[in-house]
């Protein structure tokens, strides 16, 4: 659909043989540099937004993520410590916990690699590496207040990204991923379960990742107005059964919506607006239970206590190389929630935030 | 738990000038190569070959970008790229080897041993010039009147003639 539908000539040697005959060139040299078989095989419909230069399929990024969780929330207003915490001498009930996260802070390393296989397909590697830390309280002599930390690799992805113009202002993306469980969901750590100086299973978030195979995907609409890009998302990612601790994270789903100001400068800022539906965590892992009547010693130990609705604003900037192209460049996004409906008590999210570097080449 | 951007934002890389016009800029440039110049074209050995535009020419910068520091032929002349208000071109046609006439002017297309005529969508047939740029579904394509190359002793290549739609003996 998007290639020569009638070949003019037989194939030549030039870029077209190689990387169809629909790309944007960039630059003028790019252009001279073909043969005229290959200038009769480009196609004249404007792209609202070119592939850069053939020369440049390579791109690499490292992002950098933080996740700040400070106090909790249920439904969708805060609770105090107070309420949710099972002080010493109190009675124990569904809805207070003798042991609970007061602060969490998650960061993730990301690498990520993409191939421009042509002007419409794009293929992508991401390697998370995690590292959380979490600090309690807890009605537990001797654990009245300790810290959790877990890190490794998280669950490693492929993406392909297909683009197709749909005219010379506005496209379509379809990304479709597959999510690898290669992030360990058998993290263990000191709680107060079994007492000092033995190691148990750490719930679910403060695991490395998903421990199913997962398929995260993405249908995008881009348009282009004079010197605004903006796009409407949508989002989901579904696990594919249970993990060998015979439970699956909620699926999810979003749209968000996000307009960025390009126009001749290093700098063009934007804004995000996110709105996510996760479900709650299906199955459990019976290795996070207590005996008893109230089998969950803290609140992120019950997998209905996850997931949820919430709507995040973000503030974007990306920061280029030069006032005409982005080789080389800086991402930076600052996401704050402004309304979370969660289900049952959770941690409340306080910020996130992302700073990443990437070389096209 | 963090989770990765599933897609990323595609950016946007601005171009002043349309892919169509940047084809054919290309293609003008490409011309040069298939014409069979003879010494009597140039002052001398080492005198540039002109690509004559006419106003209101389309390509704005993007042609003089296209050919800086490209050399032609075996002397290695350089390659200028010249406009003329409608008004007075004519006064300037001897320093030209290409003329291009844009979408829209209104200007007769002239007739000079020697100079490489192109138009922008004027039917070749109706025209006396020896090449003209028309679309075709979604691409750009030339016609080429060997009539008209008669008439102007001009020789193209082959090479370029399998190319193009060609009218005329």
């Amino acid at each position: 659909m998007f290639c020569c539908s009638r070949p003019l000539l037989p194939i030549s040697t030039g870029a077209c043989l190689l990387f169809h005959c629909s790309f944007s060139i960039a630059t003028p040299s790019d252009l001279a540099d073909l043969s005229l078989q290959d200038l009769l095989r480009l196609e004249i419909h404007d792209d609202p937004f070119p592939v850069e230069t053939l020369k440049e399929r390579w791109t690499i990024e490292y992002s950098f993520r933080q996740l700040k969780l400070n106090g909790y929330q249920m439904a969708d207003r805060s609770v105090g410590l107070e309420q949710i915490f099972q002080a010493a001498g109190e009675p124990r009930t569904a809805m207070n916990f003798p042991v609970v996260p007061i602060k969490a802070t998650q960061e993730v390393h990301t690498f990520d690699i993409s191939y421009r296989m042509n002007d419409r397909l794009k293929i992508s590697l991401s390697v998370p590496l995690v590292k959380q830390n979490t600090e309690h309280v807890s009605s537990v002599p001797g654990f009245e207040r300790f810290a959790i930390q877990s890190s490794g690799i998280g669950d490693v992805s492929f993406f392909s990204h297909w683009y197709q113009p749909l005219n010379a202002h506005s496209a379509l993306q379809l990304s479709f991923g597959l999510s690898i469980p290669t992030g360990s969901i058998d993290e263990k750590g000191d709680t107060p379960r079994n007492g000092a100086g033995t190691l148990e299973q750490l719930p679910f978030t403060k695991q490395l990742g998903s421990g199913t195979w997962d398929l995260p995907m993405a249908l995008s609409y881009l348009r282009h107005d004079g010197s605004w890009d903006w796009g409407v998302q949508a989002t989901a990612r579904i696990h594919l059964g249970r993990n060998h601790h015979n439970y699956h994270l909620g699926d999810r789903y979003g749209i968000n919506v996000w307009a960025q100001y390009f126009t001749k400068s290093y700098f063009h800022p934007g804004v995000r607006v996110a709105w996510q539906h996760i479900n709650p965590i299906d199955g459990i892992d019976t290795e996070l239970l207590m005996p008893g009547q109230f089998r969950f010693p803290s609140p992120i130990s019950n997998p209905d206590f996850y997931g949820g609705n919430n709507v995040n604003l973000s503030l974007l900037m990306k920061v280029c190389n030069s006032e005409t192209n982005c080789k080389k460049y800086a991402d930076l996004e600052f996401t704050r929630p402004v309304y979370r409906n969660m289900t049952g008590i959770q941690p409340r999210e306080d910020y996130q935030f992302r700073i990443s570097f990437g070389l096209k080449f | 738990m963090l989770t990765p951007v599933h897609a990323e934002q595609p950016r946007l890389e601005h171009s002043e000038l349309s892919r169509e016009y940047q084809i054919k800029a290309a293609m003008l440039y490409k011309f040069v190569w298939f014409v069979r110049w003879k010494s009597g074209d140039f002052k001398d050995k080492k005198s540039p070959i002109s690509l004559c535009l006419s106003e209101p020419e389309p390509f704005g910068g993007y042609l003089d970008q296209l050919v800086e520091g490209r050399l032609f032929g075996k002397n290695k002349r350089k390659i200028s790229v010249r406009r003329f208000d409608k008004k007075n071109y004519l006064d300037h046609l001897q320093e030209c080897h290409v003329l291009f006439i844009p979408k829209g002017s209104d200007v007769p297309v002239p007739q000079k041993k020697g100079l490489l005529v192109v138009t922008d969508g004027r039917p070749i047939e109706k025209s006396s010039a020896h090449i003209n740029f028309i679309t075709s579904g979604n691409y750009v394509r030339f016609e080429i009147n060997r009539n008209n190359l008669k008439k102007s002793h001009i020789r193209l290549s082959s090479k370029l003639l399998k190319l193009a739609r060609v009218v005329g003996d």
